[in-house]
């Protein structure tokens, strides 16, 4: 008869992530892996799970939504802690300096690009590498700010945060030359980390690896009015992966409390596109509506563009074919790459 | 239509279309057309390469046992030099031009073949010249495009999120996973088509289906489709993963080493930017629709992983001896005299130890197809 086999010995494994916001330091989930690379367990950062001793994979969805791993050896009777860094470290929150507002002269330069206007929006600060904008008050349309880049005139939205003070309400513009030519790159105030996360998911390809933090990070965004920029951008980016068709009261919050938000008409009038007639027919006209102005981000576009193609019918042609030669001046000239609206001016003048 | 049925195809099983298109006679050549010619497109010249590289895997390489290859559809309409992979060439009645008719015959057989089992699974890709200027849009451009017998001008086209959208409903296959592999035009081009209507597309039906990614690639120039003969970037990435590149272990929704959706998506995303960098270009994929996890691809066993371990510093002597261990648990592997350290084993995570005063140890974590990892000694 052969000796019993012993009883693994179990460890604590304790996962913890280092973010100044509670919101994320509790909602972004960790997968471990065994030493065969199967999941054992899916948790939220700030849990424990029980183990027997070995080797385990543990990888988090950071809050900059870039997937971090962590590599343990958790021992019988011993609690091994792991600690993901925060990814923004020397994430500083600064002081304005000098608001340059629209009209000042000179506007100000940053490396191969300079500033040449603004639109609804302030400089705040500028250096070597770009600029950070903060918002005019009031908002009436998506604020953005035309560059000299390269000999082009590009035209960027600025999704800017009027509900915050300074720094939570502005973002920065930098020119990014590791490319084969220089572009503007839009990133969020280090302060928005829930904005962050949202913008990091889609940057970073993860949307579908954060898809349950990514609904409620949205939602949180918007349900305390904390930053309708990125609940937009959140919305967007749930809408696309067909998770957005249960938040109909949540769109409607953001139309009307936010109505210089182009992208939330657009949000809405895709919900309401499946409707009754008289649904359908006021999703129509919010659609026309949000047509004649700027959308915030790029998907944003995308999205009033695809609404307008595939609008059932019955609806006005004309209104529908004006509306779509308009944005389809945008598009055809924005940047794909860049997640709020970047458009070449120049050759679209051209054209 | 070009349907390679599958001996014994099974219920449930995958249904696939494929379809590659590099030459459009319309536009370029002895039988351009005026409207055609006055586009500025030329054939491409590895459209369809890259398509049979995908009909290629999915009847050699495809595993999936719930649901395994059933039908296979490939259209393809190659470049005057171009060569279509000779398994599929072989498996197919002749020249299968991807014609609007064509498409349209193979699509009206993929959904009836698709309705057929909610369980069923769903796999399409197309390649070709896209016209879309929407990060949500993917209109691709068929063979016949541009044919002067066509009543409008873009009814020699797929609008591939139009069909996509109209493959949701209950009753249908409620796996499904789609790829447009399409170049993007020039915006005078593009904006020529805005409004534009007439491409293939199916009515939108009621329900949804649980799992539909569509990936979106689009180049910004014609070279991301490769040289004559090569195959597109978006296609080899793709092609990559599935053949274990992408392979991740078991969990709640795969019992076995799989190619998961969610997966798919942050590899191509990534490893189409870099390679499309690389080449001084710019290429983004982006994912629309339903995304719950699904399995692309399923492995028989645990993939074996090419393990590397670099000592530094570089020629630090003598290079101790190494163990590596399995899970950490004993006796373990010594490992051959000799740095770089390599070795071959199946995926996981292992210990390995550097049998030096004080003993040094290092996790590594092996996941395919290779693993190259630094050991620093003193």
């Amino acid at each position: 008869m052969s000796a019993p086999t012993p009883e693994p010995v179990a460890g604590e494994l304790h996962v913890a992530i280092d973010v100044r916001s509670d919101f994320l330091s509790n909602n972004l989930p960790y997968v471990v892996r065994d030493a065969a690379l199967a999941v054992v367990h899916r948790g939220m950062c700030g849990s424990s799970v029980t183990l027997p001793e070995g080797l385990y994979s543990v990888s988090v969805l950071s809050a900059d939504g870039e997937r971090a791993m962590e590599l343990v050896q958790v021992k019988g009777n011993e609690t091994t802690a792991v600690s993901f860094p925060d990814p923004y470290p020397s994430a500083v929150e600064v002081e304005g300096k000098g608001v340059t507002a629209p009209g000042d002269d000179p506007l100000p330069a940053a490396g191969p690009a300079s500033l040449l206007s603004m639109n609804g929006c302030a400089t705040s600060l500028v250096d070597a590498e770009g600029w950070e904008f903060v918002p005019a008050e009031p908002l009436e349309e998506v604020p953005w700010a035309g560059f000299l880049l390269d000999g082009r005139t590009v035209e960027m939205s600025l999704p800017l945060n009027p509900r915050a003070a300074y720094p939570l309400n502005s973002c920065r513009v930098d020119v990014d030359t590791s490319g084969s030519g220089p572009v503007l790159r839009m990133a969020f105030a280090p302060g928005r980390l829930v904005t962050r996360l949202v913008d990091g998911l889609v940057r970073h390809g993860s949307e579908t690896l954060g898809k349950d933090v990514l609904e409620k990070a949205t939602g949180l965004l918007l349900e305390k009015y904390a930053d309708p920029s990125g609940a937009a951008l959140g919305g967007l980016t749930l809408h696309r992966m067909g998770m957005l068709s249960g938040q109909r009261d949540w769109v409607e919050n953001l139309v009307r409390g936010f109505p210089w938000l182009t992208d939330g008409p657009v949000l809405l009038a895709a919900l309401l596109r499946g409707a009754e007639p008289d649904e359908r027919r006021r999703g129509f006209e919010l659609l026309l509506g949000a047509a004649q102005h700027r959308p915030m981000y790029t998907d944003g576009l995308s999205l009033a563009m695809d609404l307008l193609r595939r609008w059932p019918k019955p609806f006005d042609k004309d209104a529908r074919d004006a509306a779509l030669d308009r944005l389809a001046g945008l598009s055809a000239y924005a940047d794909w790459g860049s997640v709020s609206l970047c458009v070449d001016a120049s050759e679209r003048g051209s054209s | 239509m070009a349907v390679i049925q599958i001996p014994n195809g099974a219920t449930p099983g995958t249904h696939a279309l494929v379809i590659g298109v590099s030459d459009y006679p319309f536009l370029d050549g002895p039988d351009a057309t005026e409207d055609g010619a006055d586009f500025g497109l030329s054939s491409l010249t590895s459209a369809a390469r890259s398509a049979s590289e995908v009909a290629n895997w999915l009847l050699t390489e495809y595993r999936n046992p719930a649901a395994p290859l059933a039908s296979l559809r490939v259209l393809l309409s190659p470049a005057r030099n171009e060569s279509i992979h000779p398994a599929v060439a072989a498996a197919l009645p002749g020249p299968v031009p991807a014609t609007r008719a064509a498409v349209e015959a193979d699509l009206r057989s993929l959904r009836d073949a698709c309705r057929q089992s909610g369980d069923n699974v769903c796999f399409v890709y197309i390649a070709g010249h896209g016209i879309q200027l929407t990060k949500r849009g993917a209109v691709v451009l068929l063979h016949d495009f541009a044919d002067p017998g066509h009543l409008n001008k873009l009814h020699g086209a797929i609008d591939v999120v139009g069909c996509h959208d109209g493959m949701e409903e209950s009753e249908i296959a409620q796996s499904q996973v789609w790829f447009s592999d399409a170049c993007r035009q020039r915006p005078d081009v593009a904006r020529r088509f805005e409004r534009m209507e007439g491409a293939l597309t199916l009515d939108e039906r009621l329900g949804r289906v649980r799992a539909s990614p569509l990936y979106l690639a689009s180049s910004t120039r014609e070279s991301a489709f490769g040289e004559v003969g090569g195959t597109s970037i978006f296609s080899q990435a793709l092609l990559w993963a599935l053949r274990g590149g992408g392979a991740v272990g078991p969990d709640e929704h795969c019992p076995e080493w799989h190619v998961s959706t969610a997966r798919l998506g942050t590899i191509l995303f990534n490893r189409v930017k870099e390679v499309a960098a690389a080449a001084g270009e710019s290429q983004l994929v982006d994912v629309m629709g339903p995304q719950l996890e699904v399995a692309v691809q399923r492995f028989a066993a645990p993939p074996d992983v090419d393990i590397v371990v670099n000592l530094r510093p570089e020629g630090a002597a003598p290079g101790p001896a190494a163990r590596l261990l399995f899970n950490a648990a004993p006796p373990g592997v010594d490992l051959p005299l000799g740095w770089p350290v390599r070795f071959r084993g199946p995926a996981g995570l292992y210990l390995l130890k550097l049998l030096v005063e004080p003993e040094r140890m290092r996790i590594l974590r092996a996941d395919p197809p290779s693993c190259t990892e630094e050991v620093e000694v003193a």
